[in-house]
């Protein structure tokens, strides 16, 4: 290997260059070990993952129901169910990432760890968490007899597209959060109101304000949600227009994040 | 292998240290009197190091030591100048960086070997003896948090003399990696770094431990102010740092 630095040029993109396997074994061993330390620190540990996505879900559900403004969705708990958790995925691994590099400075000061890595272990710690919860809507599904069929095969689409708009978003993020803290306050005030500017408790279909539906019409996440129903609940192969917004959109996002990380990321160590 | 700097400066501006709100340097912009603070960590460094070295860094707190490490290992980037690093890089500044607290000595081994650049499989088949040379085989299961300091350097340590003994690099770095390990422990680490074949490979310590580094190193850097005051073989470089020190120079 031979390293080269001139001026501001990256030798870091040597010395952090490590092979696919690698890679796949340090993401692994840093985003087991952060999800396994996290559980040893709390009480319920594991339980957390079931309890929180069921008591906001049982929030919902009964103050919409109770003011009358349920509308004719069927299965509508599993609704808001399938809706907070890909949510919930979204919110809490871009506000990990925004953070990523800030907690990390430990790392990104004494070892040779690519620094992407260090976003990528926040969207995976999340991403363990949304598997776990996975498993109780699929339990739930079945129990209630919905889809689960060949159209569940679908939602591989959703995971990968939802997986790149959460990186590509989180990439961004860190960059910005080491040279603009406040950046942190700003996105934890992005994603309160983009719970209410996605179709979580409600659907596409009910929205009449025009200004809503642009606004759900671009918005990746709304996307991604609608067709984890419709495949993972309702059991409907989604149209294929929408299938390619689902990743469309995402790749748009990663790409945005990566340059703007890559352009970024040598400055990085100077101002954690 | 080789190390090549040619007049590497380095300067870290202060607002990446002391952060503020952004309002105040506004407020210092418009009023006429805002000029960046800056650092300078190194000033010029010119060195070629060549395969086969064991060298010392010395200097007093501030004198670039760090940087200058930081800078090799592709850490950080230069302000100014050129380095060329051939080989591939291993650093040691943190013992444990990156470790997990709570978890057991067993799962750091994982962590912190993947973290330094073994594979899973150098890991399992090291496992044994990285504990043994550890001497913490009898503590596999206890968390780190409840081992005392010396403890875990000592579990760091033998982790990354494990990559050393499978040349999993050609250049290592290390940053006052015996602080805080006992005596005894320390002469078997420093065993093991003079033991370790230098044909191809270039080992760098940086320390306050003059006495360490006058039996471990052949040559020395005496770094002030950024600057390389002198480049020579150990004793000598040792004796002028002692003399500087003492006459405050």
């Amino acid at each position: 290997m031979e390293a080269q630095t001139l001026g501001g040029m990256s030798q870091a993109d040597e010395s952090r260059r490590r092979g696919t396997v690698e890679l796949a074994f340090l993401l692994w061993q840093m985003t087991r070990a952060a999800f396994l330390a996290e559980e040893k620190n709390s009480v319920l540990g594991l339980l957390w993952h079931f309890l929180n996505p069921l008591a906001m879900t049982a929030v919902l559900y009964v103050t919409i129901s109770s003011i009358g403004r349920r509308g004719a969705i069927d299965q509508y708990p599993l609704f808001i169910l399938v809706g907070v958790i890909h949510f919930n995925f979204f919110a809490n691994a871009t506000s990990r990432a925004a953070e990523g590099m800030r907690q990390s400075r430990s790392l990104v000061l004494n070892t040779t760890v690519p620094l992407e890595m260090l976003v990528l272990r926040q969207v995976c710690i999340e991403g363990l968490t949304l598997a776990i919860e996975l498993v109780l809507v699929c339990l739930l599904i079945s129990v209630a007899g919905g889809g689960l069929g060949a159209a569940a095969l679908g939602y591989g689409v959703v995971i990968v597209g939802l997986f790149m708009l959460t990186f590509g978003t989180g990439l961004l993020l860190s960059t910005v959060v080491v040279f603009i803290t406040d950046v942190t306050y700003v996105w934890n005030m992005a994603t309160r109101m983009l719970f209410f500017l996605t179709p979580i408790f409600y659907s596409t279909e009910e929205i009449t304000s025009a200004p809503l539906r642009i606004v759900t019409a671009v918005n990746p996440l709304a996307g991604a949600i609608t067709m984890a129903r419709e495949t993972l609940l309702y059991g409907r192969v989604a149209a294929l227009w929408h299938t390619a917004a689902v990743v469309i959109a995402p790749l748009a996002v990663l790409a945005l994040g990566w340059g703007v990380f890559q352009r970024f990321k040598g400055r990085i160590p100077d101002y954690i | 292998m080789t190390i090549t700097l040619s007049h590497i400066s380095k300067e870290f501006v202060h607002r990446g240290r002391a952060r503020r709100p952004l309002y105040r340097d506004v407020i210092r912009l418009f009023g006429g009197y805002y000029t960046p603070e800056q650092t300078v960590a190194l000033d010029g460094v010119t060195l070629d190091i060549p395969s086969g070295s064991r060298v010392a860094i010395v200097g007093a707190n501030g004198a670039g030591k760090s940087t200058l490490l930081r800078i090799i290992a592709g850490i950080l980037q230069p302000s100014r100048g050129t380095a060329a690093v051939r080989g591939r890089v291993a650093c040691f500044f943190e013992a444990g960086a990156g470790a997990a607290p709570a978890l057991r000595v067993y799962d750091n081994v994982f962590l912190y070997g993947a973290i330094v650049g073994l594979t899973r499989r150098e890991i399992v088949c090291s496992m044994d003896e990285i504990l043994d040379f550890a001497e913490l085989r009898e503590h596999a299961d206890a968390r780190i948090e409840q081992l005392s300091f010396g403890m875990v350097q000592r579990l760091f340590f033998a982790i990354m003399a494990q990559t050393m003994k499978l040349g999993k690099a050609d250049v290592f770095l290390f940053d006052e990696w015996f602080a805080g390990v006992d005596l005894r422990y320390q002469q078997k680490g420093e065993e093991l770094i003079r033991r370790l074949p230098l044909a191809r490979r270039i080992v760098m310590y940086a320390s306050h431990d003059l006495e360490l580094l006058h039996r471990l190193c052949s040559t020395a850097v005496y770094l002030s102010g950024g600057r390389v005051r002198m480049f020579a073989d150990t004793a000598t470089v040792v004796e002028r740092y002692k003399t500087d020190v003492q006459t405050g120079g």
